[in-house]
């Protein structure tokens, strides 16, 4: 059979099983709330999977491999504890935002800052931030089936066409089913995203060239012991930094927020808190396995680092049948649609419910075609950012998240603080922001952030330091100031 | 500690000694998975994986046990802030689905004092059932009901 009928074949059931399931567990009910959160209604083991699948995207079925082919085993350190640690800020950030969500009846992210704090502009500064930093997150979906699809079949499927037609299908179950849809499709795609896996590690190292896990450990041993160790990849002080970043920022993703709100109740939120860290220590060890043990595919020729999120496709073309490499690549492409439907749904709920009210009025029961039609800008957006990406995915995102990021203080002080103040939140992410601007403007110009701000950590730490620090001191500067007017 | 005292503290502070205990544990959990001590190392388990990729595996199964743990005692305070935080279509709404479900009010103060098991906790007052409260009583309609 012709390979690209193959590939054709076993993606057009895949996406003809996507669609069916989305349309059977599309909202039933005409109204925003059913559409955006799915009424409220997700069990713990769906909301559990769909947690789950919409945080693991094609940054963990690309980014990752590509990242530990490149630095070795030290990638599971960076990113391993800190998303078991997201575990516990589903929990501490999920329960009462799932109780202000149902008891007020908030169905945005902004919508409970904005409200909790009674600052309109704080709501929009957030809402702008959360889509600003999502849009490039959700430009690396597209991008990572645009890659696969490629390299599978030879290029006979060019890199936009591959991105172009899972974003359509993504489109057509999003706009019928909302919420609801994306929630089941995400329970399909997750399990048979880390069940091919799965099976595709274990059929790799059980290959006759491979020869066992001991063989080919001697094998990367012999040729790149580098890929053992941390030291020389990486420092213990960028490990913590990744160790703290991923807590902070996942909770703050639209996509993962908007699902604390979906919950039937907050038992299904600390059921999956719990499942959460149960599940990554082992689901994360496979695609770094893959881009570990990559290195063994040539060890002559080593490959950029661009080229190295390409290392999952290239190893499956070079040591798997053509129909057993579509079955894998369809895991992927899972991946990337459970990931990309979230963000998109976030983002146009955020726009629709937040965003355009601030412009124009929005009657009630035009929210939800509202949402439909910024679903389908949001996409094509999505996919004019892929079109062509100027970094690796990992550098893409790895900047995203530190804009997120900058959101946490603020969304821990609107929780639990009764002190907080909209002015003091205000402040806190514009100065992050700023700081996040500069870490920009550094990459482009290539100067590197200096030593005294980061100490030898990432980035994002210091900038987390300052936002909370800011937050802090400005409310109490704040709150003086408002006590000596008074007195 | 007392309540004028925990209010000065900064947002991140856990509040009550049990939190504090598991913040004390998280922290530690998180500090023990950078094992820098062993930072060098190169050996390795069945000749493919490192010895200290199994020990940060251990580390985050500790992790998921004390979450599980944790889950079961969090009790988050909701603080019930003095502005009208929802917009009035929302409190239009709230009001009338409370009026609908003829709650009673002090009942709902009661079972909102039973969620809360901290110490530090405070009395979660629903604004708008509050407001609620107020028109009935001005327009007699709770009376009648009860009786």
């Amino acid at each position: 059979m012709n390979d690209l009928l193959t590939i054709g074949i076993i993606l057009a059931i895949y996406l003809a099983v996507s669609i069916g399931i989305g349309i059977y567990g599309r909202s039933k009910e005409d109204n925003a709330e059913d559409y955006f959160v799915a009424s409220r209604k997700i069990n713990p083991w769906v909301l559990f999977c769909t947690l789950a699948a919409t945080n693991f995207s094609a940054f963990f079925f690309l980014g990752f491999a590509g990242a530990s082919y490149r630095a070795g085993w030290g990638f599971y350190g960076i990113m391993a504890m800190g998303t078991s640690l997201v575990g516990l800020s589903i929990l501490l950030l999920g329960v009462p935002i799932h109780k202000l969500g149902r008891e007020k009846g908030y169905v945005t992210p902004p919508e409970l800052i904005a409200g909790e704090t009674n600052s309109k502009h704080l709501g929009w500064l957030y809402g702008i931030v959360l889509v600003v930093f999502t849009l490039p997150y959700l430009a690396t979906q597209p991008m990572g089936a645009g890659i696969l699809l490629e390299t599978l079949s030879g290029g006979e499927i060019p890199y936009f066409t591959g991105a172009l037609l899972l974003t359509c299908v993504m489109i057509v179950y999003l706009v019928l089913g909302g919420m609801k849809s994306s929630a089941m499709t995400d329970v399909f795609q997750g399990i048979l995203m880390f069940s091919i896996l799965i099976i595709f590690v274990i059929g790799f190292f059980i290959h006759e060239d491979i020869g066992g896990f001991s063989e080919a450990g001697q094998s990367l041993w012999d040729n790149k012991p580098d890929k053992f160790v941390r030291e020389g990849n990486f420092t213990w002080e960028i490990i913590f930094s990744f160790t703290i970043l991923w807590p902070i920022t996942v909770p703050m993703f639209p996509q993962l927020f908007s699902r604390f709100y979906i919950a039937e109740d907050d038992k299904a939120i600390r059921t999956a808190a719990w499942l959460y860290p149960t599940v990554v220590p082992i689901l994360f060890l496979f695609p770094v396995i893959i881009g570990v043990y990559g290195n063994i595919v040539d060890f002559d020729h080593t490959l950029s680092k661009t080229e190295s999120d390409n290392i999952l496709p290239l190893v499956l073309t070079e040591y798997a049948p053509l129909w057993a490499g579509a079955i894998v690549c369809i895991g992927a492409i899972a991946a990337f649609m459970s990931t990309a439907d979230s963000q998109i749904l976030a983002m146009s709920s955020i726009i629709t419910k937040d965003g355009l009210p601030a412009i124009t009025e929005v009657k009630e029961e035009n929210e939800k075609q509202i949402g439909r039609i910024l679903i389908i800008i949001l996409a094509i957006i999505g996919l004019v950012l892929a079109y062509n990406p100027p970094d690796t995915i990992f550098d893409i995102v790895s900047q995203a998240f530190t804009g997120l990021a900058v959101l946490f203080p603020t969304t821990v002080a609107v929780l639990y603080w009764d002190r907080v103040r909209a002015n003091s939140c205000i402040m806190s992410i514009i100065v992050g922001e700023i700081l996040v601007g500069w870490s920009y403007w550094s990459a482009e110009t290539g100067n590197a952030i200096p030593e005294w701000f980061t100490q030898g950590f990432h980035f994002s730490t210091p900038v987390i330091l300052v936002t909370i620090l800011v937050l802090w001191i400005s409310t109490e500067i704040e709150e003086r100031l408002t006590d000596n007017a008074s007195s | 500690m007392n309540k004028e005292t925990w209010e000065l503290l900064p947002f991140w502070f856990p509040k009550s000694q049990n939190s504090r205990n598991w913040a004390f544990v998280f922290i530690l959990l998180t500090i023990l998975s950078i094992d820098w001590w062993n930072w060098e190392s190169s050996n390795r388990l069945g000749n493919w994986i490192p010895d200290w990729i199994i020990y940060l595996v251990i580390i985050q199964f500790v992790l998921a046990y004390s979450v599980w743990k944790f889950s079961k005692v969090f009790n988050p305070i909701i603080i019930e802030r003095e502005f009208e935080s929802c917009s009035e279509k929302q409190l239009i709404k709230e009001t009338y689905e409370t009026e609908e479900k003829e709650e009673e009010p002090e009942l709902k103060e009661e079972e909102t004092i039973e969620d809360t098991d901290d110490s530090d906790k405070k009395n979660i007052t629903n604004i708008y059932i509050s407001d609620s409260v107020i028109n009935r009583s001005i327009i007699g309609e709770k009376d009648d009901k009860d009786e």
